[in-house]
């Protein structure tokens, strides 16, 4: 019968097709595990994938892992930092049932239920950037001390604009977070405290978007002409403003002080055009996180809560080898 | 002959042009009527409007000897009046026997019928019935209707029509894309709706074809009907003559 | 009662009375012919597609894959995309379109939270009263962009990119941007609860997905849907209120959006208001996949429910192989494009027959 025989032969290059794109993908994952059988696995979800400070941190664990020699390590994420779009992942590594979850959490209370069954499955939780909101869940928590990063900003801001009296405008990603509202508070109290001429610009959140934020500070210095001052909580934020600048004419007079970094930025500080930028160090949150999964799931003790140092990198400085150490890298040395 | 659908001094307007001066029409039970005439006669405007598609500007319908005034399509088809464009309108990925029912489905009786849930085994039956009596071949009847020939799509729109028409079928062109053997079926379906008692009126631009279906002819020219035929009684010639205007005249009757 | 009344048939007719008592070997005939058309449709196609997928990651990893939890994580995650795709197989089989159902489910989800807030307590009432604003809302929307569409005249594509600015806009001017995090207790336990091994959340998309497909498949409603589809203009000549029956369709793709928020609120007890940009993408995806033609005219609910599942499946079972995050996008995609590419073949080869 023609029909039939076509219908399954339909059928079986179809299932071909779909066997074979999955096993090539497969593939090229598994060249980059470690042998099957490792003593441990530790998978790091990052807020999303395609940033650089979460690339970094999954450097720093993919290299502490092939140092230790019997931990796999590998990344899972999703491409929008979103509940609805990591809990999904989260789920399907808990299945995979790995020894241990590195995970940077796109929502503190959100994103507790499938983390709390992934624990209860015996998973270790390891978090990077910010702690979850039930403590309960998670062995610790790594990440820069914010409230005290916004507040080495402060002293910069208020350095270099010598207390002139001018505003000064802060970009955020969403309103909620308590990293990026640590971050502000830092740099907004120690302007209140020692430099009570600047005015801080009521908030201006970006959503993550270069764009938005690009746009929103040619807004802010077309309204006010008195600007002297940028500060950027985060990577885009801060990648956005000084294109935003640069396009307003503004760079060197009013003066950017960011967060985190990326090649754009770098060659921000190189030039001088972003004046000063607080570096976090992400490749030491992965190198540490994942031998804190080691500890744990060898039953030691870990400390609850720990806090990484950074650097406050400028045009003086970025070719230090100590700046260099901490600037986030696009790509690795082992296959992430 | 009884005359089923007659029409006195119409007039219609669009705008400057006045596509139909006083033109009057008329058709006999059981016969096939072939409306003729050159490129812009009136031929598809008289025809919209005795299909109840647009109204007139003046003149008068009669339907079974009662004056009638068309308001819809709706209205004509409630009244027997059923039209075939040469769009067929039928929609190409459902089966005939789906077609034959848009927009006048068939329910299931009882609680399933006030659910609107549909009787698509009556639907088809009744469908094939009416294709195995009008003579109409439809190969596959579950294919969907734009796999079949042009030829088979034309018999499915006039099996359709000619379903629900019980006094006026209007054709619109219904052999311009076929070719010589689909035309040949086409016309012999034509033939058996006549001889149903349903007046079948034929637009055509084949002056072979109008003399081999026809029973009578009538002339449209300018907006007006120039003469009336009996089929047998008339030449390629003198049709052409008539709708040219080389043979000048007024009403002439020659029934 | 036969359809043609009417005069006495010619001597050439075929009787009608002889057709009737048809041998037995014809009928068995016709009932081989009947399931070989089912099985050369799409659905039973992308069918076999989405069991290639479940085998080839069952052996990629067995336990994981099909273990109990994961297999309700992937049902759970399909649902809201799920009840979506139903009002888009009507939308799409009536040649329309609905891009704005991300931003309206947000927006719906963030008036859930608000109503249920706004009553206040733990109860089952704030979360019933929440549920019809959402629905209702997402309705409202979808009558929105219906009136767009059937009065103003503007197409569809236009309308719904318009609205999905728009909406999600208005979304965030009621939020300041901040999602909700707030919701009653009482929808908390509901999204985590199951019967039967499946999430009530599973439940409701399969109950949509159920009786959404039998009115398409069984009714009146159904039927003019793909007429409307196939040609405007017959549906209009056959006195089917066409620009009414677009109206209802829009309004379900919104009603259903609003449905999904609810869905999604009761999953994440809490708002996600950047989390739905592609879901629009994820839910054309699923309901192509499974057969509907982006033209209009054919579909199958079927379809719809299986093509939902293959990417949410490849999702999952992508991670779990532990495939890289940016090799995912390319296998699905792959996939996506060879799956389509066959089924288009497939149904030339079955035209031309």
């Amino acid at each position: 019968m023609p029909y039939l025989r076509r219908t399954v032969l339909g059928m079986a290059t179809l299932a071909a097709i779909a066997a074979g794109a999955i096993a090539v993908a497969s593939a090229s994952a598994s060249t980059h595990a470690q042998a099957a059988s490792s003593k441990y696995s530790v998978v790091y979800i990052p807020g999303l994938t395609g940033n650089p400070f979460y690339s970094t941190v999954a450097c720093g664990a993919a290299v502490e892992a092939k140092k230790l020699g019997d931990v796999s390590f590998s990344t899972q994420g999703a491409a929008t930092f979103a509940v609805n779009a990591q809990t999904p992942i989260v789920e399907a590594v808990t299945a995979r049932h790995p020894t241990a979850i590195m995970i940077s959490n796109d929502d503190p209370t959100a994103m507790i239920p499938p983390l709390l069954k992934a624990q209860r499955a015996g998973i270790k939780i390891i978090n990077i950037d910010g702690d979850l909101t039930n403590l309960s869940v998670g062995v610790t928590n790594i990440q820069s001390d914010d409230l005290l990063g916004g507040q080495e900003a402060g002293e910069e801001m208020a350095e270099l604009t010598k207390d002139a009296a001018g505003t000064v405008l802060i970009e955020d990603n969403s309103p909620g977070y308590l990293v990026s509202e640590q971050r502000r508070n830092g740099l907004i109290d120690y302007l209140k405290q020692h430099d009570p001429k600047a005015t801080v610009l009521p908030i201006v959140y970006t959503d993550n978007s270069v764009a938005t934020a690009a746009a929103d500070v040619r807004a802010a210095a077309a309204a006010h002409s008195n600007l002297i001052g940028v500060y950027t909580v985060e990577t885009n934020n801060t990648q956005g403003a000084l294109t935003g600048l640069e396009a307003a004419h503004l760079t060197g007079k009013v003066k950017l002080i960011g967060f985190d970094t990326s090649s754009p930025i770098v060659a921000g500080i190189r030039s001088g055009k972003v004046s000063a930028d607080i570096v976090q160090y992400p490749y030491g949150e992965g190198m540490l996180g994942l031998q804190d999964a080691v500890l744990a799931a060898e039953g030691k003790k870990v400390p609850r809560e720990q806090h990484l140092p950074f650097v406050v990198a400028t045009q003086a400085n970025i070719n230090t080898a100590t700046v260099q150490k901490f600037i986030y890298k696009t790509s690795c040395s082992v296959p992430v | 002959m009884t005359v089923v659908l007659a029409a006195e001094g119409i007039v219609k307007r669009y705008g400057h042009v006045t596509a139909l001066n006083g033109a009057s029409f008329e058709a006999h039970e059981g016969e096939v009527t072939a409306l003729i005439g050159d490129n812009g006669a009136g031929k598809s405007t008289l025809v919209k409007v005795l299909s109840g598609v647009v109204p007139p500007d003046g003149g008068e319908i009669h339907l079974a000897g009662a004056r009638t005034d068309l308001d819809s399509p709706q209205h004509a088809k409630r009244l027997g009046i059923e039209t075939v464009f040469q769009d067929l309108a039928l929609a190409p990925d459902l089966g005939p026997a789906e077609n034959m029912f848009v927009g006048r489905e068939l329910f299931k009786p009882g609680w399933r019928g006030r659910l609107r849930i549909l009787d698509k085994a009556e639907m088809r039956r009744q469908a094939l019935d009416a294709f195995v009596s009008m003579g109409t071949d439809v190969k596959d009847m579950h294919a969907a209707v734009a796999a079949l020939s042009g030829g088979q799509k034309q018999s499915v729109a006039i099996c359709r029509s000619v379903m629900w028409a019980n006094k006026v079928l209007f054709l619109d062109e219904p052999t311009a894309a076929l070719g010589v053997r689909q035309t040949r079926n086409v016309l012999g379906l034509v033939r058996r709706v006549a001889e149903r008692g349903v007046s079948v009126i034929l637009i055509s631009h084949n002056m072979t074809e109008v003399l081999e279906v026809a029973d009578r002819i009538e002339v449209l020219r300018l907006g007006q009907r120039v003469a009336q035929y009996r089929g047998k009684d008339t030449s390629v010639e003198e049709l052409v003559g008539a709708m040219t205007g080389a043979l000048d005249f007024h009403e002439e009757t020659r029934s | 009662m036969s359809p043609l009344g009417g005069t006495a048939p010619k001597a050439d007719r075929p009787d009608p009375a002889e057709s009737s008592p048809r041998p037995a070997q014809i009928r068995s005939d016709e009932r081989r012919q009947a399931a070989m058309r089912l099985l050369n449709t799409s659905p039973v196609y992308m069918f076999g597609v989405l069991l290639a997928i479940f085998v080839t990651f069952t052996v990629i990893n067995a336990s994981a894959f099909t273990s109990t939890g994961n297999l309700q994580n992937i049902a759970e995650n399909a649902a809201p995309y799920l009840v979506m795709a139903v009002a888009m197989t009507y939308l799409m089989i009536a040649a329309g379109l609905d891009l704005s159902i991300g931003s309206v489910l947000v927006f719906a989800n963030v008036i859930e939270a608000k109503v249920m807030g706004a009553i206040g307590g733990n109860g089952t009432f704030p979360v019933l009263v929440g549920l019809v604003a959402g629905i209702g809302v997402g309705a409202g929307w979808g009558l929105f962009n219906g009136f767009c569409v059937t009065k103003l005249r503007v197409p569809p594509l236009i309308t719904t990119l318009g609205t999905l600015g728009a909406v999600l806009g208005a979304a965030d001017l009621i939020t300041d941007g901040n999602d909700i995090r707030t919701v009653p207790m009482s929808l908390v336990n509901w999204g985590g609860d199951s019967f039967l091994g499946l999430y009530y959340i599973v439940w409701v998309a399969i109950a949509v997905a159920v009786v959404f497909g039998l009115i398409l498949h069984l009714t009146q409603f159904g039927r003019h849907t793909y007429i409307v589809g196939s040609n405007i203009e017959a549906a209009r000549r056959a006195g089917i209120n066409v620009d009414r029956h677009m109206l209802k369709l829009y309004a379900l793709s919104g009603a259903m959006a609003g449905l999904a928020g609810f869905l999604a609120l009761a999953q994440f007890a809490s708002t996600t208001i950047s989390g739905h940009s592609t879901d629009v993408i994820t839910v054309i995806t699923g309901v192509v996949l499974g057969g509907t033609s982006l033209f209009g005219g054919y579909g199958w609910m079927v379809g719809t429910v299986v093509g939902i599942l293959i990417p949410t499946a490849l999702n999952d079972g992508l991670v779990i192989a532990n495939v890289q995050p940016f090799w995912q996008p390319v296998a699905t995609g792959f996939i996506l494009i060879g799956a389509v590419y066959l089924d288009q073949l497939k149904r030339r080869s079955r035209e031309r027959a």
